[in-house]
């Protein structure tokens, strides 16, 4: 499954993308998770499956599902906080209908 | 509490999201965003010039600036790197109208190359490659940082000239067996011709009957008033008491209000590079003196950590706090932290709709600000004159900002732990409200 994960720079996701590869990995799933910054979203949407936004730009959630029919989820506030990869993964597995 | 928190959260959601998604808006904070790559490359040139290989440097503070090293740098190394400030920062402007016209049309769905070519096209008609008035008269251009404003507003304002002339059809069509870059040309003809038209009769008129260019006039009689306002300490910790007030409902304040802060504050922060290569020290709001907050500021002074001076909440929170889940996300954002990344300390404890931290999380900044700004302006902390990165660490960040002013590392310890005591008693209510908690829970269960 391939992932887009967007924040607003990207630097604070690349510590979660970890946990959600370490997650995957312990769960025997295949995923790929590719994480931008905000602005460079309309590029790389044809190429998810689904799109799991930060909170702190869930706006852009209506704009984005006008553009397109993947999935769009945005992130639990607390599982990104706390950098927890694996709640994250299972709500985005559960988003886009493969739990 | 909780109650004025949804409520404020059912209303004021709702049009700051709308505020942080209008287009326009998002176009100047992405547009900015991508002129990066120049910002960076000269701010770092200069900073070299600025440490080691002019008269002024650091390095000449502590080895003499008519030592035989600094003369021969000066002469033979600090003009290469003047040239790579030339050809980045001092170009800023430019690189803006085309950025913004790319960034306009990609979010249009339009031909982004071609509406940032005519952006160009329109903003060097202008005159921007003269200067022919007073103000700022050190530089010959509008180029750089002096054409901002104007690069704003034509940026924004000649593609929606080319959009609406595109969306009317009225475009020359070519057959298909013609090559796309030739179709594509022949596309932007019409569209391009009627923008350039249009933007040329502005800049023709402000000729004719002001008797001098669109940057020119700006710069007569908008500027300085527009600066000024931006130099006001009310204007500056408004923007300092927003930031944290859109975060805390989980909207990131810093970018939102990005479309306001960079095309003034980075502006002033551009031309206080410029001012201080030209041998300027004097502190103040004229258009020949270095300007008192800049966006740097918010950056050395203000963002300890991030929005909110998290930082010292991070420290206050691994002294004092006894909750086990404050005190596993403060160890996981203390590197991030030092940095000034702060979404794990944000939505981690939270702090994001938390009414806990509610009041220190919006008093914070407000109070740095009025503290950096009144130890700047009283001239105890020199201004900042040099581009450092964001995420450089705080102390650091202040230190190279202002070229080695000590006053800038002392201002920034003297904010670190102000910030500190601005938090930690509400540490130490979530201590006691986490306590409270648990001895509910115990007694519930018997």
């Amino acid at each position: 499954m391939k992932i887009l994960l967007l924040c607003s720079a990207g630097m604070s996701t690349s510590l979660l993308v970890t946990k959600m590869n370490k997650a995957a990995e312990e769960r025997g799933i295949d995923i790929e998770i590719m994480a931008h910054g905000a602005s460079e979203a309309k590029d790389k949407l044809d190429s998810a499956d689904i799109v799991l936004l930060g909170p702190q730009v869930r706006f852009m959630k209506t704009e984005l599902e006008a553009t397109t029919d993947i999935p769009i989820q945005v992130i639990d506030m607390l599982a990104y906080g706390r950098m927890n990869g694996a709640k994250v993964l299972d709500d985005a597995l559960k988003a886009a209908g493969l739990t | 509490m909780s109650a004025l928190v949804a409520f404020l959260e059912r209303r004021f959601v709702p049009i700051a999201a709308k505020i942080g998604g209008q287009k326009h808006l998002m176009a100047i904070r992405d547009s900015f965003a991508g002129l990066m790559p120049l910002v960076m490359v000269g701010a770092f040139a200069v900073l070299l010039n600025n440490v080691f290989f002019v008269p002024w440097s650091l390095l000449a503070d502590f080895i003499g600036g008519e030592s035989a090293f600094i003369e021969w740098t000066n002469t033979n190394i600090a003009p290469l790197f003047s040239l790579m400030e030339s050809g980045t920062l001092a170009i800023i402007a430019l690189g803006l109208a085309f950025s913004l016209g790319y960034n306009r049309a990609v979010r249009e769905k339009q031909d982004a190359l071609s509406t940032g070519l005519i952006n160009v096209a329109c903003l060097i008609l202008l005159g921007a490659l003269t200067r022919d008035n007073e103000i700022a008269a050190h530089v010959t251009n509008f180029l750089g940082a002096q054409g901002i404003f104007v690069a704003l507003l034509v940026g924004l304002i000649a593609p929606e000239i080319y959009f609406a002339i595109v969306r009317k059809n009225w475009v020359i069509r070519m057959p298909e067996q013609v090559p796309p870059a030739v179709t594509r040309g022949f596309m932007a003809v019409i569209p391009g011709f009627f923008t350039v038209l249009v933007i040329g009769l502005v800049g023709y008129a402000s000729d004719r009957l002001l008797g001098m260019s669109i940057f020119a006039a700006f710069e007569t009689y908008l500027s300085e008033a527009l600066m000024s306002l931006g130099q006001h300490l009310g204007s500056i910790v408004l923007i300092s008491f927003l930031i944290p007030l859109f975060w805390f409902f989980g909207l990131h304040g810093a970018n939102i209000l990005e479309a306001v802060m960079q095309p003034i504050y980075g502006t002033l922060g551009l031309e206080n590079i410029d001012l201080f290569q030209e041998g300027i020290r004097v502190v103040g709001s004229g258009a020949e003196e270095l300007a008192v907050w800049v966006r740097g500021s918010w950056d050395a002074y203000v963002f300890m950590g991030g929005s909110g001076a998290t930082l010292p909440l991070i420290v206050a929170i691994l002294l004092f706090s006894k909750v086990r889940e404050h005190r596993e996300v403060g160890k996981l954002g203390v590197a991030p932290g030092i940095f000034m990344i702060n979404e794990p300390i944000l939505f981690g404890v939270p702090v994001v709709l938390n009414p806990i931290f509610l009041i220190p999380f919006l008093l914070v900044q407000p109070i740095l600000t009025i503290v950096a700004y009144l130890a700047t302006s009283a001239g105890l902390v020199g201004p900042i004159v040099n581009a450092v990165p964001w995420t450089t660490p705080p102390i650091v960040n202040g230190f190279l900002a202002t070229n080695g002013d000590i006053g800038a590392v002392i201002l920034s310890i003297v904010n670190l732990v102000l910030a500190f005591i601005v938090y930690a008693p509400f540490v130490m209510v979530a201590n006691r409200q986490k306590q409270l908690e648990t001895e509910k829970e115990d007694k519930l269960a018997g």
